[in-house]
């Protein structure tokens, strides 16, 4: 009994694994319909030089994340590359554990976002010495030696909050809530770094409260509470600047069951559930602007940039050479007529 | 010819029959049945390179296996292995960088102070535990979260990276091919395997665990014996930290976060009894190798990250539904 039980239980997972393997390993085929006029022509390999792409996001539950990585994957799919998505969930070893594993399977390239930007130059030097061309994207690595570096200007980007948030404000001693910087996310550290900068240059007698929850930090119900507690905290706050998308959206819900109306509230990424929040409010939405960093167009540009790579017409040239994209902007009183480039 | 195949059904006989051997008989047929299944459908799976990644990978989820087993074993939990975990990797790496309050000190002292940290943690958690009625999920979740406030307050909510050539060393070194890392995680594991069978301590633990009023009235120090395995847990958590730590290139406040989850997981997969008594290290290294293999495998596998979560955690009950009905029948035996 107890070998036909074992027999039993072992062959069933034999089995779910060898349905899920064969399904995952099938290459996936380009698209049938014609390429989208932003990406190039795309010439499908045959089969046995099928270029192999792993994308990793932070993480997948990031509305940014997934965005880009839908990108890639479109993109990926017009060129004939197969695609592999992994998702480290914001874990810094299991991204580093995901790539290694990358190494042994030889893939043909890696795009990511680095989890910790001080510290992820020796897989980025392993992936490399593997023979993996190497793009990351957003979070690049601060050593610089990724083969191909994609990102917007995450400085410019806090800098132009922090001008519309005072443009709508329009209070030079106000107090203004910020959230605060993630300790592995360098992206969010600039940003508020750039929101800082204007704000000492232009507005030096606001008051800037910049904290973060202690629970459920980075999540959009932790941001919410988060932003509920600020206003108890500062009643006299007039603003918020989040430098993530999923807190601008936690702190617009949070405002705005507080019925506060009299605040104005700047994000960061301008996802479409943003566009459409500020669509429904009106102008008069307490979303007032989000810094878009066009995270499809990331993606876009991360996949042709491998591909310059894979037939040898890009070299990076030092550290400091970034693909930079220019951060826009969506307002609330334009979100009807905002379009992402793509 | 009759006594050699006597001699050989009798030690085959010894092993069916041994309750334990039974349970570990279960998850070696899982590792074989997953790696042939993983072989086939990528032939690098069993190459020298990934069997390497794989242990590599499990370092940090091992030790913080035998460090949840030693209180579960005990009969109770300890839920702040992971912050303990973070905490080290954090004190070792500011104070072999940038120093704390002014002072700075070399690797091994940096460790040493770290262990010991955690061992406060860990007897924090054992005097409540055991002078207390709250229950020891609760103290260790509280004591978890108060951890990690404590890691955030001495980094400043910021990672700690710059790590010097013994954190590398540890992370990316090598011992005659064999990365250092999991020559240290087995060199615990051995140390442990010791402890827990062959010395009085251990086999306090076992009776602790077992039945504790039985472990009272035959004359074992029940109190003692529960705040030293949360002490023992703390320690263990500490290195698992550092390795982490050497491993990711910088110390993070949100390290090991969840990772407690994980820890239970194999511990369950590894055969140790959710209510104490029951479980060895042989088992526990076992199930952690079967969930490095796990991911490992399915990445190989291309399945994408999503379809992961699905199939951990049903091969994870299927372990441990496995190991639960062999421990059964073996018990009615």
């Amino acid at each position: 009994m107890k070998k036909l039980t074992a027999t039993i239980l072992t062959a069933a997972l034999a089995f779910g694994l060898m349905a899920c393997g064969s399904e995952s390993a099938e290459p996936k085929k380009p698209e049938a319909e014609t390429a989208p006029e932003t990406v190039q022509e795309a010439e499908p390999e045959g089969e046995e030089d099928k270029k192999v792409i792993a994308v990793l996001p932070q993480s997948m539950a990031q509305e940014f994340g997934a965005d880009v990585v839908s990108a890639v994957e479109k993109a990926c799919d017009s060129y004939g590359y197969e695609c592999i998505v992994l998702d480290p969930d914001l874990d810094l070893s299991t991204q580093i554990s995901m790539m290694e594993d990358l190494i042994v399977q030889k893939v043909d390239g890696c795009i990511f976002s680095a989890i910790d930007t001080t510290s992820m130059g020796a897989i980025v030097e392993e992936l490399k010495n593997a023979g993996i061309k190497v793009v990351d994207f957003d979070c690049t690595v601060d050593e610089g030696n990724a083969d191909a570096s994609i990102k917007s200007d995450d400085y410019q980007g806090g800098y132009l909050a922090a001008s519309i948030l005072m443009e709508k404000v329009n209070d030079p001693q106000a107090t203004i809530i910020v959230y605060g910087t993630s300790s592995t996310i360098g992206t969010g550290y600039l940003r508020n770094s750039g929101f800082h900068a204007y704000m000492e240059e232009n507005y030096p007698d606001v008051t800037i409260v910049e904290t973060r929850p202690s629970e459920g930090a980075g999540t959009r119900d932790g941001c919410r509470t988060w932003a509920v507690d600020m206003l108890t905290a500062y009643p006299e706050a007039k603003g918020f600047f989040t430098f993530y998308g999923d807190g601008a959206i936690g702190t617009y819900f949070g405002v705005k069951d507080n019925g506060r109306e009299d605040i104005t509230i700047v994000g960061y990424d301008a996802s479409a559930e943003q566009q459409e929040i500020m669509i429904a409010d009106g102008s008069g939405c307490i979303l007032q602007a989000s810094v878009a960093q066009y995270p499809k167009m990331m993606g876009r540009m991360a996949v042709e940039t491998m591909k310059e790579l894979f037939e040898g017409t890009y070299t990076k040239e030092g550290a400091e050479d970034i693909i930079y994209i220019e951060p826009g902007v969506l307002k609330a009183e334009e979100a009807e007529n905002y379009e992402e480039k793509e | 010819m009759n006594k050699k195949k006597e001699s050989k059904n009798n030690i085959f006989n010894a092993i069916v029959r041994n309750p334990n051997s039974m349970g570990l008989f279960g998850i070696i047929c899982m590792i074989i049945t997953f790696a042939v299944v993983v072989q086939l459908s990528n032939s690098v799976f069993l190459s020298r390179e990934n069997m390497f990644n794989i242990l590599k990978q499990v370092v940090t989820y091992g030790l913080l296996a035998i460090a949840m087993a030693v209180p579960l074993i005990n009969g109770n939990f300890d839920m702040s292995i992971s912050a303990s975990a973070a905490l080290s990797g954090m004190i070792a790496a500011i104070l072999t960088t940038a120093g704390f309050a002014g002072i700075k000190m070399g690797f091994a002292l940096a460790v040493f102070l770290s262990v010991c940290v955690c061992a406060l943690v860990g007897l924090i958690n054992g005097l409540i535990v055991t002078y207390t009625r709250i229950s020891p999920f609760i103290v260790t979740l509280g004591t978890q979260t108060a951890v990690k406030g404590i890691v955030y307050i001495i980094c400043k909510n910021k990672a700690v990276g710059g790590l010097g050539e013994t954190f590398t060393f540890l992370g990316f070194g090598s011992v005659a091919g064999v990365p250092v890392s999991v020559l240290i995680l087995l060199a615990v594991f051995v140390i442990m395997g010791i402890v827990l069978r062959k010395t009085t301590f251990g086999r306090k633990i076992y009776a602790n665990g077992g039945n504790y009023t039985a472990a009272y009235y035959s004359g074992i120090d029940v109190k003692r014996t529960r705040v030293l395995a949360y002490v023992v847990s703390g320690m263990i958590s500490a290195i698992a930290g550092i390795l982490l730590t050497a491993r990711s290139g910088s110390a993070q406040p949100t390290a090991a976060e969840g990772y407690e989850a994980t820890a239970i997981s194999i511990c369950a997969m590894g055969g140790v009894a959710m209510h104490g008594g029951d479980g060895s290290v042989t088992g526990i290294l076992l199930g952690a190798i079967m969930m490095g293999m796990i991911s490992n495998g399915m990445n190989l596998m291309r399945i994408g990250s999503n379809w992961q979560y699905v199939v951990r955690g049903v091969i994870l009950i299927v372990a441990v539904f496995y190991s639960q009905v062999i421990g059964d029948k073996a018990a009615k035996k």
